[in-house]
């Protein structure tokens, strides 16, 4: 083999079987244009959500959308109601119960609720993180062993637990709470700074190292758009403070599982024999949809709890949390790749591979 | 055949329930909307709760409003941003959060006002007119910054928390901020914390009695500070300090600090 067809196989393998183009996965999925509004916000803040009518656009654009779009998802795959018959059919319900109770007790389980939430999302964060990075290193014929994905795992969860260990109103201190415990303060000092800390530092270090030790192990270098996707995600949390990290996270975690939702769906709807519209069609029709059903549980359906009698600061941030739980929940579900399920037929578009996969989140 | 059935009539009617509960709500929330909100219901949540307490408030149900705003302080999530607070919404919200605490014994709360309480130090020591207009974002960066005051941004009711703000409230006559009862209170539950050993928390609370025209307290106080901080301190600076607001005690004036912190006390 001459010497640039190694350069190219070479650098082919390195930036990975992306699935519109490079540039777009890169910097939509892979987290590439958060990087560079991470760098800024860093250097000059966020001047621009001071306009709190433009941050409430922008919310509705990006994390509104993105939270309703694994509900579209669900119910625009073919087969859901049949191989997920509760979650597509029973769960509603139940989260609806679950909202009114939290609703009647606010203190007792609504504000719980929020901070399960607030607990949850990191997590949430960082496992999309790790399955865009097992997903992408299978297309691109990086098959991780078991030990390397456990590793990936692990680096992929680091933001979480910093997270995690650090929050004073939610993640270990709210558990805690709960348990009507309380650390002593050196505990307490210890758990924050030292390992908090000890842990942000960590994972900083801790992409580039995994990403060496992969690349010399049998499985070969994961294409760098797994590893981004991982380092974006450490990136939110590590270099902006508490605020700025979940403001921005939350959108560009939405931005990117947007992207790959779409994708998801484009495919699935090009793939049928009776298809008769072309990708454009399908882009404005699920976006449009993720953004009428945002729109409507975000902004109206707290209104609906309020005319029920329930006050205006419950009905809205209870109704929130309820929503966000409810799309952790469904996203563990519609992302498993099965055996002849669409999401894997995706996945495997032009892969010759045959190991199995992870799903994003 | 009947018994072995799936439960796939049972889920429908089930999925049926929610959903017309799901778009009932959605429907009442439009509803809701167009009372008191306007239509198409708006998209800001904050702009949402803020009308349909003012709502609450023309009903003249002042409790219920009272518990909304502290339970909006209470839920404000991380990512929302605070839109131009000034240092008198932040120190009333200190207090909110400080009384919530106090009622509560959540520790959460006293984070709350320890967070509200150091930004408005820092709009205080960043511009000198109340009324100034900073975001939190920006408030939160030069915090930052201040490393003392990092230190203090994530400590839980400790006393130096309280007598910063019994400081503020103390030392600024004409302020919005000033109010000497209010410094009484948060000086001597700082200084009982620390068993009335502490030289600053015990200048500050001759501060506080001094602002509320009990100069004979502030006289005590401010001699067991001295006392105190020849004990403990090196800086002597500190301690010409507070002898200079002992001799405005003894002539019965107290002592009044314009705009930016000094070095002095707190």
């Amino acid at each position: 083999m001459n010497k640039a067809a190694t350069l190219s196989a070479t650098s082919s393998r390195l930036l990975g079987r992306t699935f519109v183009h490079p540039i777009f996965d890169y910097l939509f999925i892979g987290g590439g244009l958060s990087l560079v509004v991470t760098a800024w916000v860093f250097a000059a803040g966020t001047p621009f959500i001071i306009d709190q009518a433009f941050f409430a656009y922008f919310l509705l654009f990006s994390n509104s959308a993105h939270f309703a779009a694994s509900t579209v998802r669900l119910y625009t795959k073919r087969g859901s109601f049949e191989a997920l018959p509760f979650i597509t059919m029973a769960f509603p319900l139940v989260c609806l119960v679950v909202l009114a109770v939290c609703m009647i007790y606010p203190e007792l389980l609504g504000e719980n609720l929020l901070r399960l939430y607030l607990t949850w999302s990191p997590y949430h964060y960082a496992a999309q993180a790790y399955g865009l990075a097992v997903m992408y290193s299978y297309r691109s014929g990086c098959i991780l062993s078991a030990p390397d994905k456990r590793m990936l795992w692990w680096v992929s969860m680091l933001p979480f637990l910093t997270v995690f260990l650090a929050a004073r109103d939610h993640g270990l201190h709210w558990l805690l709470e709960l348990g009507n415990l309380s650390l002593p303060l050196w505990v307490d000092t210890l758990l924050v700074e030292t390992l908090g800390g000890s842990l942000r530092l960590l994972s900083f270090i801790a992409p580039p190292l995994l990403y060496t030790l992969v690349a010399t192990n049998k499985s070969g270098p994961m294409p760098l758009i797994s590893i981004l996707a991982v380092a974006t995600n450490v990136i939110w949390f590590a270099v902006l403070n508490t605020t700025e990290a979940f403001f921005w996270a939350t959108v560009f975690h939405g931005i990117q599982y947007l992207a790959i939702v779409i994708i998801f769906h484009v495919r699935d709807r090009m793939s049928e024999p009776d298809n008769r519209h072309g990708i454009f069609y399908h882009v404005v029709w699920f976006y449009g949809a993720c953004l009428i059903l945002g729109y409507a549980l975000f902004n109206c359906l707290p209104l609906g709890y309020n005319l029920a009698g329930f006050p205006p600061v419950e009905s809205v941030w209870i109704v929130l949390a309820a929503i966000n739980v409810h799309h952790f929940i469904v996203d563990g579900y519609i992302w498993r790749l099965k055996q002849g399920d669409s999401n894997r037929k995706v996945v495997e578009q032009g892969t010759t591979t045959a190991a199995g996969a992870t799903a994003p989140t | 055949m009947e018994t072995s059935a799936s439960p796939r009539p049972l889920y429908r009617i089930v999925f049926w329930i929610g959903l017309v509960g799901l778009f009932g709500g959605i429907a009442a929330g439009i509803f809701q909307s167009l009372r008191f909100v306007g239509l198409p219901p708006g998209i800001d949540y904050q702009k949402i709760q803020d009308r349909l307490v003012e709502r609450l408030e023309d009903e003249g149900d002042y409790a219920a409003v009272a518990r909304q705003k502290r339970l909006a302080m209470k839920y404000k999530v991380p990512f929302v941003p605070i839109k131009s607070a000034s240092p008198r919404d932040l120190a009333e919200m200190a207090v909110a959060w400080y009384e919530e605490g106090e009622r509560t014994g959540d520790p959460f709360c006293y984070h709350r006002a320890a967070l509200s309480f150091v930004e408005m130090q820092a709009l205080l020591t960043i511009n000198k007119q109340s009324d100034a207009v900073q975001t939190w974002q920006e408030t939160g960066r030069r915090l930052e910054s201040l490393p003392p005051v990092r230190s203090q941004r994530w400590s839980i009711a400790n006393p130096h928390f309280l007598g910063q703000l019994a400081w503020t409230m103390a030392t600024r006559p004409g302020s919005d901020e000033h109010d000497p009862v209010r410094a009484i209170k948060f000086a001597e539950m700082a200084c009982s914390q620390t068993n009335y050993r502490d030289a600053e928390l015990l200048d500050t609370l001759a501060v506080a009695y001094a602002a509320a025209g009990h100069f004979e307290e502030a006289v005590a106080r401010a001699e067991k500070a001295i006392e105190r901080v020849a004990a403990t301190e090196l800086d002597p600076q500190r301690r010409l300090d507070m002898e200079a607001r002992l001799e405005l005690y003894k002539k019965q004036q107290p002592y009044v600090q314009f705009g930016r912190r000094e070095t002095a006390g707190y």
